[in-house]
Formats: C-alpha cells, structure tokens, sequence
C-alpha cells in the first residue's frame, strides 16, 4: 500500500500546487520575457497581494471552524471607510482610527455570533444578510463616495518599497502566513476549531465548548477581516465603498484551492499563500498577454469548483480505496 | 364482521419455507408464518433472533433464497417480488422511525402517497377530506393542518399507522372487499407506558375491519393484550406458534430465551453490602430522572463493571447520555469519590473533569472523527497534557499516542492513517484509547462492541476487564446479552424508567438476562449494587 508510486502521488498532492505556480511563471516567462519578469512587475505582485491574502486568512479561520463568513469582504469595506472617514474628515489621529477599525471588525464578529452560535441561523444566512447590511452601512456613512487622501504614515507603513524592493506588506503577509500557520497546527485551540470544525457532535461529547469555540472563531475571522481593510487603506491611500467586496470570492478560491495542498483535505495557511499567488500570477500573466478584465472573474470562479470538485473527487477516491 | 369471527377467516397470507443466508450466516432457516384476516399477529424473538431479516423479505428488501413460497389470499406470488410489488399487493409497513416528517403538517404526512405521486396539480379539498375521514374512522382527533412536530410525541404512531391504512386502502382501492396486510415494527417502544392502549386499541380495530396485522414487539404486556396468535422466532428457525389465551407470559419467556426457568432465583452472587470506604472511593448515582428515565440509583465500587439493559424505552439507553450531560436530567446527583456533582447541571465538559468519560453506541458520527487521523482522534481531549508554554509539543504528543496504540494493539500501527481506513474492531480500540488515556474514574460505554468482529470483541472485553483493575468502574449500557454475560459482575435491568432486577454470580447469564428484560415480575438478587 505504500508503495513509491503512493508515496510520489501524495507528493505531487502536497507540494502539486507549488509546481503549478512555478509552471505558470515559466511560462510566461517564456511568452512574455520582458514584461512579465520585470523586477516591478514580480515586486508589484508579491506586494499588491496583501489584500487578498488577508481576506483570505479570515476565511481560513472561519472554514476551519465550519462556518461560511460571507460577510468578510463587507467588513473589510467597512473597515478601510471608517479609518477613511475618521483620519480624513474628523481628523482623527491615523493609529485612533485604525484601532477604532479594528474594534469594528471584533463587534461585526460578536455579532454574527450571536445570530449563529446564540440564536443559530445557519452561518452562511446569518453573514449573507450581515454583508448586505454592512454595505448599507458603508454607503450611508461615505454618501457613496470614494474617500481618499489618508494619512502618509500609514501607507508608508504598507506600500512604500522597503526590502529588495518589496514593500512592507508582503512582509506582513509572511508574518501573518507564519503566525496562522503556527496557531492552527501547534496551538491547542487551533487544533480545537479543526475538531469543531469536522464534527460538533464528537467535539461536544468530547467535553469541548463547542458554542464558544465557533464563536471565537467568528470574532476572529472578522477580526482578520478589518485588519485586511486597514492594509487596504493603507495601499489605496483611501477607501471606496464597494471595490472590497469583489475580493470574496477570490479569497474564497484561495482558501478552498490552498486546502487541496500542504494539508490536503485541511485550510491551511501556506496551501492558501500558494493559492493566491498561484491565481495572482496567472492573471497577471493574462492581462500582460493583452487579455481583458474578464479574465479575472472567468478565472477565480474557474478555481474555486475546480478546488472543491477535485477535493471531493479525491476524498471519494480515498474512502472507495 | 364481529372480532369473534376472527378465526374463520382464510389468512391473508402465507411464507413458507423462507430461508437467508448472510455471509456464513444462516439468518433464517425454513420459516413459515400464517396471518390470518382479523387478526393480530405477534411476531417475538431475541434481538439477532432474525425478525428484522423477515419484516424485510416482506417489505421486499431482501430476497429470499430460492425454495421460498408466499401466497396471497390463497394465491401463489412469484418470488422475490420488489418494494412497489409488495405494496400493491395490499401490504402496508410502520417502521420503528415512524417515516413521518416532523416539520410537515398532518395532513401532508398521510397524504404523503398521492402528493409524490401527483401528476399535474396537488387536488388539495378531496386529499383533505379524505385525511380527516381517515383520521375521524379510527378516532383520532388531530388537526390535519398541524404540524407534526406540535402534537403530543405519542401521537406520532397513531399518525403513521392511520397513514398506513390509507397506503393499505389505496392499493386495494379497486376492490373493497379484499383484505390487506398492516406490518408493525416495534411501533411503542418510544411511547410512554400510559398512551400505549390508544395504540392498541387503534390496532385491534384495524383486525375487526377483516384486516391482517402483523406486529413485532418486545413487550409481552401488550403481546398478551392485543394479540390473537403469536410466532417465536429464535436463531432463525420458529420455536413456537401459539394462540394468544392459551399461552402465559412465562411460557413466552421460556420461547424466546430458550432456556426453561429454574424455579426460584439461585442467589450465590457476592453480598452487595455497602461500606464506608466503598461510598469514599466509589461511584454514586442517586435519584437519577430524565427522558424515558423514573428513578435510578447505583452505586458502583472501584473495580466493578456494572451492565444496565431493558427494552428499548425502559430508560437503559437514557441513562449513559444522563450522567455524561449529552442530555439534561430533570433531578439526581453523581458523587465520584468525594466529588458531588448535580446531574441536571451537568455538560460533557463537566463530566469529563469529574473524571467521566462515555464511549457513544455510534462510532462515526458521536465518538470519532472519521476523515481525522488516529492520532487527531486520540490526542482530542488531552491537547493541554502536550503542551509547553501554551504550545502543542508535537513529540511529546506523537510518543503519547504511539503508547497507547501500541498497548491497545491498534493495526495497522500507523497513527497517522485516517481513522475511516481502519476496520471497526480497531477504530474502537482508538475511541477506547481517547479516553482511557485520561483515566477516567468511570467509563460509560454504551454498546461498545457494536459493529466490531470476534476477536475485536474479545480484545476489548480483556482491555476492560484489565482497565477497572486500576480502581476505576465501567458502567455498560447495552442490549447484547452475550457482552453482558461476558463482561459485566453485575447487571442492571431496567423496566419503565426504573431498576427491576438486578443479576449477579450464577445468575448472570445470557438467559436469564433475557428473561429478566422481558418480565419484570422475575425476581434478581436482593440487593441493588
């Protein structure tokens, strides 16, 4: 049973995608010589990326929990406007006004979880109608208009090239990968949303506080969720109030492509790092052939069934075996 | 037609010779059953006695080999017919779920044929006043438009046996006069003890319309009471077929055990005194109450394994998820040692700090997580005893569980294979390894050789024998006599939501288990535990 040819085939399963994302590059490095392996170029998509890596981890978190956050991508909207509106019009302080952003984030999440955990609304619902009406919130505070013009401290902090020309949010992308990565396979409680995640009847005949544990895990999606919108603001110089929300269902196809690798089967962090630079770079080679902005949303939806579907097909392959 | 007239007529219908095979396993071996227009069959026998296989063959579930033979008023069928044939035929089931759709409404329910079966539109006035018609002939006085889930728990059967009259009524709709058949599986085990006679009544009335019933149960009071014949069934051949007045309870106990009760109980077990240091060290359930559970009181000393069993609805199932807080007790309190605990406070987390620990009766879906390695399931509750500085230590923990797959003999050795890939006897031994690693002071387990082969079977008997050597008690909840026999030093019998007899010693037998589950009167030892 445990032949090479099992051993090569969860090989190419563990680090498949990884492969996947080096292809693409030589590919277009092939194709595309000049522009696509420009040092910009590369710098500019490690870096851009922070966004949606983030929005990504908040969408890990909740996963691995067992509940959809569809809500993430509003609270990330909501959060970049309120530093927006705070640093630029009341003239807040810019740390006040991202602490406030934050603390947003960590009520959104206690919210929901009183509607999911408390009340129990299936999570995907309880969000759906979250989402919309932070958006609500969102164009009522901002009036429908694209704020920016936020304080330079902050963006430095973001954008401007620091390392190797990288700038300091990719750092804060490795940081963030790192410190996931670490909660959910060496801390107790990481291991406990897993379990939570995979069965809250075994988990509660286990003695765990499944209620809270979900909940926690809601408040700290949401949590990730707003501090995405802080680097969001911090890229962008300002806020708009509804260019976050595309971010959902990207981040969602990195979370569900980053589980068929590393951890096949389990959302984790450096499958869904993978993931994003996986897709990243592949659209970015696209738009560099000349192809248009649809090629974004043909190729994030594409990944998303394509992750779910082969994950499925794998997992039935593996209980038939 | 009177009842009294039962007796002439023809049978509705007839198996012969109806044999099954499983495997090695002769689940049935040349059964024949004859039920009679107008009347109340009762079909008995032990669990594995091979009921169900013949309430399958019936429903046309499972074939039976050839040589079989089923005449329907007094016409030969081909066999084996399927589902749909069967139903045409006029047969009618309720099974032990019921099949009803809580969330639905009364009337959606027992219409539930005609609406999957409409072609065009639903005709919603004639389903409606059919349904009320249905209801109002045999005395039930529901609203159709409420919902299932409203009504009292012991409507539910009335529901689903009403309902399958109208299947039974449909079938044979082009010719009234014909007779059809209504199978019952175990309809009451879920009813309280007080509402079981509307059922029966509602069944005795369907045999007076000329109808032939057939009902399995395990209760012998209602047996006796509303039956006209019974059938025993054991080890799949029928050891008995008897008219109901001629027969006694004791009679149909000595049937279906198979062993013919000694006069008076032999009382050679160990004297069941309590001592001081037993209630020091001990455990101690006193006034426990609850779901199907009346009153329950045990006391179990270090070392002890102590069995409770009843039929389904005595309360014996209840008592496992009572004392672990998997659900609220209205009243009682569990002392382990010194530490007192009210019951109806309890939750599995608190149980587990008490030093409980329950081995659920369904593996896959309440004890382990199947897509989840062995060494996931096993590390589950004792995540904070690997830890350093608030870290997971990933050896320490994989030492850990590789001790305790290797001293419960898990195959393969492999803790990091997914649990789905192990056989059943050996993810068992995982879900006892998740426990007993936390060394509980008492162990729940309930059914917990389900589902597992032999020499699982025996492995796990020996590693729980050995287990309560080290002062600690197991109470096992099961209906499996055998296990009983074999594991326990005592075992409990529950009737009615309350401790009957209890069995020790030379009483504790496989047997006499059984016929202390079906007659309550039978006398145990003195003394409770």
């Amino acid at each position: 049973m445990t032949g090479p040819e099992q051993r090569i085939r969860s090989l190419i399963q563990k680090y498949g995608l990884f492969a996947a994302w080096a292809g693409t590059i030589v590919l277009f490095a092939l194709v595309e010589p000049h522009t696509f392996l420009e040092r910009q170029n590369i710098t500019s998509t490690l870096s851009s990326q922070a966004v949606l890596v983030l929005l990504t981890y908040s969408l890990v978190v909740t996963l691995t929990a067992g509940e959809y956050d569809v809500s993430a991508a509003a609270v990330l909207t909501l959060s970049s406007m309120v530093i927006a509106i705070l640093n630029t019009e009341d003239h807040l302080n810019i740390a006040l006004s991202v602490l406030v952003a934050l603390a947003i984030g960590l009520l959104v999440g206690l919210v929901n979880g009183v509607i999911i955990v408390a009340i129990g609304v299936d999570s995907i619902i309880a969000t759906l109608g979250m989402s919309s009406v932070i958006s609500g919130l969102v164009l009522w505070i901002s009036g429908g208009n694209t704020l920016s013009g936020i304080s330079s401290s902050l963006v430095t902090l973001v954008v401007v090239p620091h390392i190797f020309g990288l700038s300091l949010s990719f750092v804060y992308v490795v940081a963030a990968t790192l410190l996931l990565w670490y909660a959910l396979s060496y801390l107790p409680v990481g291991r406990r949303l897993l379990y939570v995640g995979r069965s809250r009847e075994v988990s509660r005949l286990t003695g765990l506080r499944v209620g809270r544990l979900r909940w926690g895990a809601l408040v700290a999606g949401s949590f990730i969720a707003a501090v995405s919108g802080v680097l969001y603001a911090g890229t962008t110089g300002g806020a708009d109030p509804t260019s976050g929300l595309a971010l959902l269902l990207p981040a969602f196809a990195g979370a569900f492509l980053g589980a068929t690798t590393i951890q096949p089967g389990r959302f984790n962090a450096w499958g869904s790092f993978a993931a994003v630079y996986f897709l990243v770079t592949g659209i970015d080679g696209l738009s560099l052939l000349g192809i248009q902005v649809f090629v974004q949303d043909l190729f994030y939806g594409a990944a998303l069934i394509v992750a779910v579907s082969v994950s499925l097909l794998a997992r039935r392959r593996a209980s038939a075996s | 037609m009177p009842a009294a007239l039962g007796d002439s007529f023809p049978p509705v219908f007839e198996l012969r010779n109806i044999s099954k095979r499983f495997g090695g396993e002769q689940a049935l071996i040349s059964v024949d059953i004859e039920v009679r227009g107008g009347e109340v069959h009762g079909l008995l026998g032990p669990n594995g006695s091979g009921k169900s296989t013949l309430i399958k063959i019936l429903s046309g579930y499972h074939a039976a080999e050839p040589g079989a033979e089923l005449m329907i008023h007094g016409q030969r069928q081909p066999l084996p017919l399927t589902a749909t044939a069967f139903r045409r035929l006029g047969f009618s089931f309720v099974h032990q779920d019921l099949g009803l759709i809580p969330s639905l409404s009364v009337l959606e329910n027992v219409c539930i044929d005609d609406i999957v079966s409409a072609r065009w539109r639903i005709n919603w006035r004639p389903l409606a006043r059919q349904a009320r018609t249905l209801l109002a002939e045999f005395g039930l006085d529901v609203d159709p438009k409420a919902t299932i889930s409203e009504l009292p728990p012991w409507h539910r059967p009335l529901i689903a046996v009403v309902r399958a009259i109208g299947t039974m009524r449909a079938a044979m709709a082009d010719d009234p006069d014909r007779r059809g058949a209504l199978i019952l599986d175990e309809p009451t085990a879920r009813m309280p003890e007080d509402t079981v006679g509307h059922l029966l009544d509602l069944i005795r009335s369907v045999a007076d319309l000329g109808h032939a019933v057939l009902l399995v149960s395990h209760n012998l009071d209602e047996i006796l009471a509303v039956t006209d014949r019974v059938t025993v069934l054991r080890d799949g051949k029928v050891v008995g077929a008897l008219a109901t007045a001629e027969t006694s309870r004791a009679q149909l106990v000595d049937l279906i055990v198979g062993e013919p009760r000694s006069v008076g109980p032999a009382r050679i077990g160990p004297a069941a005194g309590p001592s001081a240091t037993a209630t020091a060290t001990g455990i101690e359930i006193s006034g426990l109450r609850g779901a199907a559970v009346r009153e329950f009181s045990l006391r179990l000393r270090p070392g002890e394994i102590v069995g409770v069993t009843g039929l389904v609805g005595s309360g014996f199932d209840d008592v496992g998820a009572l004392l672990f807080g998997d659900r609220r007790a209205a009243a009682g309190i569990l002392r382990v040692g010194e530490h007192a605990e009210p019951l109806s406070r309890m939750t599995p987390g608190r149980a587990v700090a008490a030093g409980l620990a329950l081995i659920p009766p369904d593996r896959l879906s309440q004890g382990c997580i199947p897509e989840l390695t062995v060494a996931e399931n096993i590390a589950m509750p004792a995540l904070h005893s690997f830890t350093a500085a608030g870290a997971i230590r990933r050896r320490t923990m994989d030492r850990q569980v590789a001790a305790w797959t290797g001293q419960l003999g898990v195959t393969p050795a492999n803790p990091e294979l997914t649990l789905s890939s192990l056989s059943g006897g050996n993810q068992q031994k995982v879900l006892l390894a998740k426990w007993l690693q936390l060394q509980p002071r008492l162990l729940i387990a309930i059914e917990p050789t389900q589902g597992v082969d032999v020499g699982a079977r025996a492995e796990i008997f020996s590693l729980l024998k050995d287990y309560v050597t080290h002062g600690c008690a197991i109470l096992c909840c099961s209906t499996d006599t055998d296990q009983l026999a074999e594991l326990c030093d005592a075992v409990c019998v529950m009737h009615a939501g309350r401790l009957g007899p209890v069995l020790r010693g030379a009483n504790l037998t496989r047997e006499r288990i059984a016929a202390a589950v079906l007659d309550p009167s039978l006398p145990g030892d003195a003394e409770p535990p």
